[in-house]
């Protein structure tokens, strides 16, 4: 893409965005403190398709944390790659997204990730405060250091931002577009609910779970972006619910399902424990019932009783030796 | 490809060629005598294991099948085909890393007896080290299932019950079809094993 149609790009985002300012946040006094233990937690399935306006993503965005608000929820969280879903403005149907090119995605992709960024953090910031919401808004491009990263963004319920997370482990297709995986996985925040978020692949390695486990995460969100046509129970269940059984947490699946730019997603927001620590023994608190559309899940979680079982769990599985886990992650000189 | 046959019966079967290993988890073993010279007859590799870990295993030459037993989790590593076997306990595999260690050097099917019912196989820790490590399982229980890559089954699960025969269970195994999983998705080259190391949970 030439300089030209790249300022052209970026300004025309600026010009559609700026007409649409978030809503005043009321304070948070007089709002309740948050519990200790028994937290109710919201999973976001959103449709990830392009909006060709960009006040239909906000509308619907409102839309779920209101919605979040009226079951009462403490903590809510939203899917990979949310601003994504407001190129749409520019690009209206994605029409021919799928014939560009490596190098044009990647430019498209860096030209339009600050304007995203600002737009889509302030809304969050904005909802989170006006609903009192601890909120996961996500995960969205951001150029950090020069790089093109997936970063999910923790906001208090002040609207604060209290974490922040590249993705660890990247796709190759997003190699391909230039985005850049993250070196280190960030403290948890809001002790004692220790809140942690992941990005979509950095679940299917159990050792991002163990990482978050010892920095005392209890709760991990992990937004999903899965660039699967066709949806199947084993290919869903080999992330967060897999980590969580070995590792226990709460795990938090918030999925972007749909067609985005060529790319066809489907998955279901979820929250998962140890199977010994649900009803019915699944693993599964709250799930979707499709893997496609737009909703929220909700259930409410005891940290307390997930304290006990991690303690029960490390004594009856303990880690392996130093010495053994140093061999398994040594790195190599020529690596 | 690789025919595997899991013998369900109490005692030796009589021996049948045409397989290239066969598994038999039993309560009791039967003398080193007996069970090597089966191998002989029938031509295979034979592993033969009780709850108690006591150990039979013998090449179809037939002569005793050298093994290693593992630092972690109670089991043993045979060479097999230019890869690597693993038998070992259940409980072992709630712990992750003892399967990444066994699939990072070489291991390709691990095979574990259990008489714990799990609910659905998405909660057996075997099925879970299938799937992070884009290997074979084999649960021997009295329904045995195959577990292998999402990435390589039609169905996308990643497991099948076995199919009954006289005898036991027979299961093919295509070791190549393991390449195409691993190159469909890349679990292990996406390891960060920079990050984990930095990290070091194991020393807090």
């Amino acid at each position: 893409m030439n300089p030209f149609m790249r300022l052209f790009m970026g300004v025309l985002l600026r010009a559609k965005l700026s007409r649409h300012a978030p809503p005043v946040g009321s304070p948070s006094d007089g709002a309740l403190p948050l519990p200790q233990d028994r937290i109710k937690i919201g999973a976001v399935q959103w449709n990830a398709e392009p909006v060709r306006r960009v006040d239909e993503w906000t509308r619907r965005v409102e839309d779920l944390f209101r919605e979040a608000s009226r079951v009462h929820c403490h903590l809510l969280v939203f899917p990979e790659y949310l601003p994504l879903s407001l190129l749409g403005a520019l690009m209206p149907d994605g029409t021919g997204a799928h014939t560009l090119t490596d190098a044009t995605i990647q430019s498209v992709l860096r030209t339009t990730a600050p304007a995203l960024q600002r737009f889509w953090l302030k809304w969050m910031s904005a909802l989170s405060r006006q609903h009192h919401l601890v909120t996961v808004a996500g995960s969205g491009l951001m150029v950090r250091h020069g790089r093109l990263q997936n970063v999910a963004v923790i906001f208090d319920k002040d609207g604060q931002i209290i974490g922040q997370q590249p993705k660890l482990h990247v796709l190759p297709d997003e190699t391909r577009w230039g985005i850049a995986a993250g070196d280190t996985l960030s403290q948890p925040s809001l002790p004692p609910w220790g809140v942690t978020s992941i990005v979509c692949n950095d679940a299917t390695y159990f050792e991002t779970f163990r990482m978050a486990a010892a920095q005392g995460a209890r709760i991990i969100a992990v937004p999903i972006a899965d660039p699967e046509a066709r949806y199947t129970v084993g290919k869903a269940r080999r992330g967060c619910f897999s980590q969580v059984q070995d590792v226990p947490m709460v795990g938090v699946v918030s999925a972007a399902t749909g067609r985005l730019f060529g790319l066809r997603l489907s998955g279901k927001a979820g929250i998962y424990l140890p199977a010994e620590l649900t009803p019915d023994g699944s693993g599964v608190l709250a799930e979707s019932d499709l893997p496609i559309g737009e909703g929220l899940v909700s259930a409410v979680v005891s940290l307390n009783q997930l304290a006990a079982f991690q303690a029960e769990r490390v004594a009856r599985h303990p880690l392996p030796p130093e010495d053994f886990l140093q061999a398994l992650y040594h790195v190599e000189e020529d690596r | 490809m690789a025919k595997v046959w899991i013998i369900a019966e109490s005692e030796l079967p009589p021996p049948r060629t045409g397989y290239d290993l066969v598994l038999w988890s039993t309560a009791i073993l039967p003398s080193a005598t007996q069970t090597q010279t089966w191998a002989g007859w029938a031509e295979t590799h034979i592993i033969a294991r009780t709850p108690a870990a006591e150990t039979l295993a013998f090449t179809p030459h037939p002569r005793d099948w050298a093994a290693t037993d593992l630092a972690m989790g109670n089991g043993r590593v045979w060479r097999f085909e230019d890869r690597y076997v693993a038998w070992l306990d259940r409980s072992a595999l709630h712990v992750p890393e003892v399967g990444r260690a066994l699939s990072m050097a070489g291991v390709e099917l691990i095979v574990s007896d259990t008489d714990q019912r799990y609910p659905s196989p998405f909660l057996d820790p075997l099925w879970r080290t299938v799937q992070a490590n884009q290997i074979y399982g084999l649960s021997l229980d009295t329904s045995p299932r195959l577990y292998w890559p999402c990435e390589i089954d039609p169905a996308e699960e990643g497991f099948q019950a076995l199919e009954r025969e006289p005898g036991g269970f027979s299961a093919t195994l295509d070791f190549s079809a393991l390449e195409s999983a691993r190159r469909l998705f890349p679990i292990h080259q996406g390891l960060r094993l920079d990050v984990y190391q930095s990290h070091g949970w194991w020393d807090r």
